[in-house]
C-alpha cells in the first residue's frame, strides 16, 4: 500500500511539518501585512480559524525553512513564535501565595523566560543567515545585563539558552516547593530581561535594523496576571525594537486591563484582525481563499486540479436546480414585468430558486445531495478547520475504497461520497451534542447540555419550517436576538456561551434594521443542518428571535413563527 | 503491609464507602480515622457518616473530621494543615482511595511523603457501576499544585492519559493542552464490561491518531500498571514536557504519583467533575491493597540538565 498522506490534515498547526505549512499557507488572505508591521495586533478567531498558522508562517524558523529571505519578505521583521499553551503557563502554584505581589512577580518571571528563550531559539535556527556568533559584543552585553558569566566554551546563543534553561529549572524547583522568597530577588521582568536582550541584539551590526515581532499564540491561556502584564507591554509607546502580535480565541471576553489598572484601547494601542469570515459565497474573500487552500493542499500531492473539479457538485442536484431557476425566473418576470425591475427579478431568483428545490422534493425521498466545493465552503461557516475536516474524511473514504495501485491517482471525490461523508459528519455532530457535551465542555452541566441540544433542535425545526413555507426569506439560517432583559440575559447567555465554546455557534456583526447601526447576530455551525435536510447555503438574512423564545426553546418549547421577524442584509454591506 | 495506625478516607455516599471502611477497621484496628468531608455532599454522605461514627465510637477509635469545599486551594490547604500535625509524622497510614478525588490522593501522598510516613493504600472496587453516566460537568483541566512538573523551555507538550470509561474527558484534555504527542494507556481486561466501554480510543480521537501512541496498561495488575506506563513514557521524557492524567481506574492515580515522584519533571493534571451520579455504584467488590512506593526506581530524572550545564 502507498504511504498514506491526507492533504487535508486539520490538526493544530504547531504539529504540522514546517515544509507543509510553508506550502499550504496563503499569505495574501491572512493579513501578513499587518503582522509584518510595527503595530501591535490582536488576531482574533475561534479554534481552527488559522491563528497559529498565521503566526508560525511569519516566524523566523518557518521563513528560514522556506528559504524566504529577508529581502523577499521586504523587511527586517524578525518573527518570534511564542506558544502560550505550554505546561509552564498552566502552572498554578501562584494561587497559593498569600502575598498579593508574588503572583504577579512569579507569573511575569516565567513568561519573560519563555519569551527570551523563544527569541534565542529562533535566532539559533537562523544563525548562519545572520552570523550572530561573530558578534562578540553580544556575549559581553548579556553578561553585563544578567550580572553573570555565560558558560565558557560554547557559542553565545547556546550559552544564553543554557542560562535561561537553568533559571527556568531553578525557579520551577523553588515554585513547586513554594519558596516564594527566592523570587523577590531573582525574578526577571520584561524590563530586566526581554527588552535589554532585544536592545543588545539590535546593537549588533547584523541586527541593527531589525524589528522583532513577538508572536504570542493562544494568549487566552495566559493567567490573569500574565494577561495584565502583556497588556502593559502593549501600551508601551516605543515600538522601534519590538511589537506584539497576540492571537486569542475570543476577543470579546479578553480582559484589556493593565497592571496599573488602566486599559489598552483598540486603535490607540493595537489593531484587531478578525480571522473569521461572515460570508462563504464563491465570490467572497473566504470563498476565494477556501478554493486556494484546497488547491494548494492538492498540489502537495502533485495534483494540479481545481477545487471545483476535485469536489464536483451532484449532477442530479445541478440539473434540478436549473429547472427551478427557470421556474423562479418566470415567476419573477410575471411579478416584476417593468424594465426597471431587473434587480427585483434577480433578488427573487436568488431568494427562491433553492427554496423551491427544497420545497418540491418528494417528502418520501432521501435527503438532498450535499456536494461541491461551494457546498463544502458554506458548510465551514467561515472557519478553515471546518472546511478541511469534511475534506479530510472524504479523501480518507475514497483512499480506503481505492486499490493500492490507484491510490496515488485520486483525482476527484465523487459527489455521492462527498454527500455521504457530510451526512455522516452531521449525524456525528448531533450525537456529540446530545450525548457528550456535558463531559466534553468545561463547566457545562448536564442540564446546560440538554438546553443546548434542545435549542439547536428547535432552531432546526424552525429553519426547516421556514424553508418549506413561502416566507419572505425562507433560507435564513442565522438569527439575531431581540427583547433582551436582565432575566433572560442571565438565563440565556450561559447557554449561548457553551454553544460558542463548543463551536456550535458563531458570532457575527451586521447592519441592524435601525439606520446605520450594527448588531450582533448568531450563526449556528452549518454542519448541523445537512442531516436535517436544510439548505446550508443560507441567504443574506437572519431571523429575529426573542430572548424569551430562545430560552423557552432551550427548554423544549417550539418557536412560533409569528414570534419571528426577518432582518435582511444586503449582499455587500456586511 | 505495616501495622496501620491512621486511616484516611473521603466521606462517600456509595455503599462501598461504609462497607470498605468496615473492612479497613476490622483488618487493621487503627487508632484514628481521619475523615475528609466535602461540604457539597454533606447531606448526601450524612447517613454513611453517622453509621461510621457509631461504629468507631463503639470500638474506641478516634475520628477526626475535616470539612472542606471542593475548591483546589482550600483542599490543598486543609490537607496541608491536617498532615502537618506532629502526631501523624512518621506513622503508618492507610489511604482508602475508594471515594477519594485524585487531587486529594496526590496531595495526601505529597504531604505524607514529606513527613516520612509509611503509606499503604486500599481501593474497594464497587460490585458494579451504574450502566448510565458516572460523572458530568467536568471543570477545566488544571495542573496539580506542587505536582506541576518541571518544564523545559521550548519543548513541546506530551500528554500521558491512562484512559478509562470516559473518552470525552480524554478528548477534552487533548483539546485543552493541544499536545504534539499523546500516550494513551488502554486498560486491559474485562472489569465491568471494560471491552464495551473502553473501546479503542484512538479511533474516537479522529485525525489526531497520527499524534497518538497507545499502550496496554493493567491498573489491577501486580504493580498497578506502573512499569508499562513508565516504559511508554520514558523514551519521550527528554523530548517532551509530559503532562499525565489518570482517567481510568483509581489505582492508576497511584501509579502516576509514583511516576511523578521518580520523574518530577512529569506534571500531574486533573479535571474535576462537578456532578456525580448518586447511583454511581452498587455493592462492594474485592479490595486492591498495597504499599505506596515513592523512590524505588534508579532515577535518571532530569538527565538533560546537569549534562548540559
Amino acid at each position: 500500500m502507498n504511504k498514506y498522506q491526507n492533504p487535508f490534515e486539520y490538526e493544530q498547526a504547531t504539529t504540522l511539518p514546517r515544509d507543509f505549512v510553508n506550502q499550504v499557507f496563503i499569505e495574501d488572505h491572512s493579513f501578513t501585512r499587518f503582522i509584518q508591521s510595527t503595530r501591535n495586533v490582536f488576531l482574533s478567531g475561534e479554534r481552527g480559524s488559522g491563528k497559529s498558522m498565521t503566526l508560525l508562517y511569519n516566524s523566523l524558523t518557518f521563513r528560514e525553512s522556506k528559504k524566504r529571505t529577508p529581502v523577499e519578505d521586504g523587511t527586517d521583521y524578525l518573527g518570534i513564535y511564542i506558544a502560550c499553551n505550554t505546561a509552564l503557563t498552566h502552572k498554578r502554584e501562584w494561587e497559593l501565595f498569600e502575598d498579593k505581589d508574588f503572583p504577579q512577580i512569579v507569573s511575569e518571571h516565567f513568561m519573560v523566560l519563555a519569551i527570551a528563550h523563544a527569541i534565542i531559539q529562533e535566532l539559533t535556527a537562523v544563525s548562519s543567515t545572520y552570523n550572530l556568533e561573530a558578534a562578540s559584543e553580544l556575549r559581553e552585553d548579556m553578561e553585563y545585563i544578567l550580572g553573570q558569566e555565560l558558560k565558557a566554551g560554547v557559542p553565545t546563543l547556546k550559552a544564553l539558552l543554557l542560562f535561561l534553561e537553568r533559571e527556568s529549572y531553578r525557579s520551577q524547583i523553588a515554585l513547586n516547593a513554594l519558596k516564594h522568597q527566592e523570587f523577590r530577588t531573582t525574578a526577571f521582568t520584561f524590563s530586566s530581561l526581554v527588552h535589554p536582550l532585544l536592545l543588545a541584539l539590535r546593537r549588533t551590526e547584523q541586527l541593527k535594523k531589525s524589528h522583532f515581532l513577538l508572536l504570542l499564540d493562544d494568549a487566552h491561556d495566559l493567567n490573569p496576571f500574565q494577561k495584565r502584564t502583556l497588556n502593559s507591554w502593549l501600551a508601551y509607546r516605543d515600538r522601534s525594537a519590538f511589537s506584539l502580535k497576540v492571537a486569542v480565541a475570543d476577543l470579546q471576553s479578553y480582559d484589556f486591563r493593565t497592571i496599573s489598572g488602566g486599559s489598552i484601547l483598540e486603535g490607540h494601542d493595537f489593531l484587531v484582525v478578525d480571522l473569521q469570515k461572515p460570508f462563504q459565497s464563491p465570490s467572497s474573500d473566504f470563498g476565494k481563499m477556501a478554493r486556494e487552500v484546497i488547491e494548494r493542499r492538492l498540489k502537495v500531492l502533485g495534483l494540479n486540479v481545481s477545487a471545483t473539479d476535485f469536489f464536483p457538485p451532484s449532477q442530479e442536484f445541478e440539473k434540478d436546480l436549473a429547472l427551478y431557476r427557470e421556474s423562479a425566473q418566470r415567476e419573477a418576470e410575471a411579478l416584476y414585468p417593468d424594465s426597471d425591475d431587473a434587480k427585483k427579478r434577480r433578488d427573487y431568483v436568488y431568494k427562491y430558486t433553492r427554496s423551491k428545490y427544497f420545497q418540491n422534493r418528494n417528502p418520501k425521498s432521501n435527503l438532498p445531495p450535499y456536494a461541491g466545493i461551494d457546498t463544502i465552503t458554506h458548510l465551514s461557516t467561515g472557519v478553515i478547520r471546518n472546511l478541511l475536516m469534511p475534506c479530510y474524511w472524504m479523501y480518507d473514504a475514497v483512499f480506503s475504497e481505492t486499490s493500492a495501485s490507484e491510490q496515488n491517482g485520486i483525482k476527484q471525490i465523487p459527489a455521492d461520497i462527498q454527500s455521504k461523508v457530510i451526512l455522516d459528519r452531521s449525524t456525528r455532530l448531533w450525537d456529540w451534542v446530545e450525548h457528550s457535551l456535558a463531559s466534553a465542555i468545561d463547566n457545562c452541566t448536564l442540564e446546560d447540555a440538554k438546553r443546548v441540544y434542545r435549542l439547536f433542535d428547535q432552531l432546526g425545526v424552525l429553519f426547516r419550517d421556514r424553508l418549506m413555507k413561502d416566507t419572505s426569506e425562507p433560507r435564513a439560517i442565522a438569527f439575531s436576538i431581540s427583547g433582551w432583559s436582565d432575566e433572560f440575559e442571565n438565563l440565556l447567555t450561559p447557554v449561548l456561551n457553551i454553544a460558542r465554546r463548543a463551536q456550535l455557534l458563531y458570532l457575527r456583526s451586521g447592519p441592524a434594521k435601525d439606520e446605520g447601526r450594527r448588531e450582533t447576530y448568531y450563526v449556528p455551525n452549518r454542519l448541523l443542518w445537512p442531516i436535517r435536510g436544510l439548505d446550508i447555503v443560507g441567504q443574506h438574512a437572519r431571523v429575529s428571535l426573542r430572548a424569551k423564545d430562545l430560552w423557552a426553546a432551550s427548554n423544549g418549547t417550539p418557536f412560533r413563527s409569528e414570534g419571528t421577524s426577518i432582518t435582511q442584509g444586503g449582499l455587500f454591506n456586511e | 503491609m505495616n501495622k496501620v495506625e491512621v486511616v484516611v478516607a473521603v466521606a462517600g455516599w456509595e455503599e462501598r464507602f461504609l462497607k470498605g471502611l468496615e473492612h479497613d477497621i476490622a483488618a487493621h484496628q487503627p487508632e484514628t480515622v481521619i475523615l475528609l468531608i466535602f461540604e457539597e455532599y454533606v447531606e448526601l454522605t450524612r447517613k454513611n457518616r453517622d453509621a461510621l461514627t457509631d461504629q468507631l465510637t463503639n470500638k474506641g477509635i478516634t475520628i477526626e473530621e475535616a470539612t472542606l469545599r471542593r475548591e483546589p486551594k482550600e483542599v490543598w490547604n486543609t490537607l496541608r494543615l491536617t498532615f502537618s500535625d506532629a502526631r501523624i509524622a512518621g506513622k503508618n497510614i492507610l489511604l482508602d482511595v475508594s471515594t477519594m478525588p485524585r487531587e486529594v490522593i496526590w496531595w495526601s501522598l505529597k504531604f505524607l511523603q514529606a513527613i516520612e510516613c509509611n503509606v499503604d493504600f486500599v481501593y474497594h472496587r464497587p460490585g458494579s457501576y451504574s450502566p448510565d453516566w458516572l460523572t458530568r460537568d467536568t471543570g477545566e483541566p488544571r495542573l496539580v499544585y506542587q505536582c506541576s512538573g518541571i518544564s523545559r523551555l521550548g519543548q513541546p507538550t506530551g500528554l500521558l492519559l491512562l484512559s478509562g470509561f470516559d473518552l470525552d474527558r480524554a478528548r477534552r484534555m487533548i483539546q485543552y493542552f493541544e499536545p504534539s504527542l499523546i500516550l494513551l494507556g488502554i486498560q486491559t481486561g474485562h472489569q465491568f464490561d471494560n471491552q464495551v466501554k473502553n473501546i479503542d480510543p484512538s479511533k474516537s480521537l479522529g485525525a489526531r491518531t497520527s499524534l497518538a501512541k497507545t499502550f496496554d496498561v493493567d491498573a489491577f495488575g501486580p504493580d498497578w500498571g506502573f512499569q508499562s506506563t513508565l516504559d511508554a513514557v520514558h523514551p519521550h521524557l527528554k523530548s517532551h514536557n509530559i503532562i499525565a492524567a489518570s482517567l481510568g481506574p483509581k489505582v492508576s492515580a497511584l501509579s502516576l504519583f509514583r511516576l511523578h515522584s521518580n520523574y518530577p519533571e512529569i506534571a500531574l493534571s486533573y479535571a474535576p467533575s462537578r456532578q456525580f451520579n448518586p447511583e454511581y455504584s452498587k455493592g462492594i467488590g474485592a479490595p486492591i491493597e498495597g504499599t505506596v512506593l515513592f523512590w524505588e526506581v534508579a532515577s535518571d530524572s532530569l538527565g538533560y540538565f546537569p549534562s548540559t550545564y
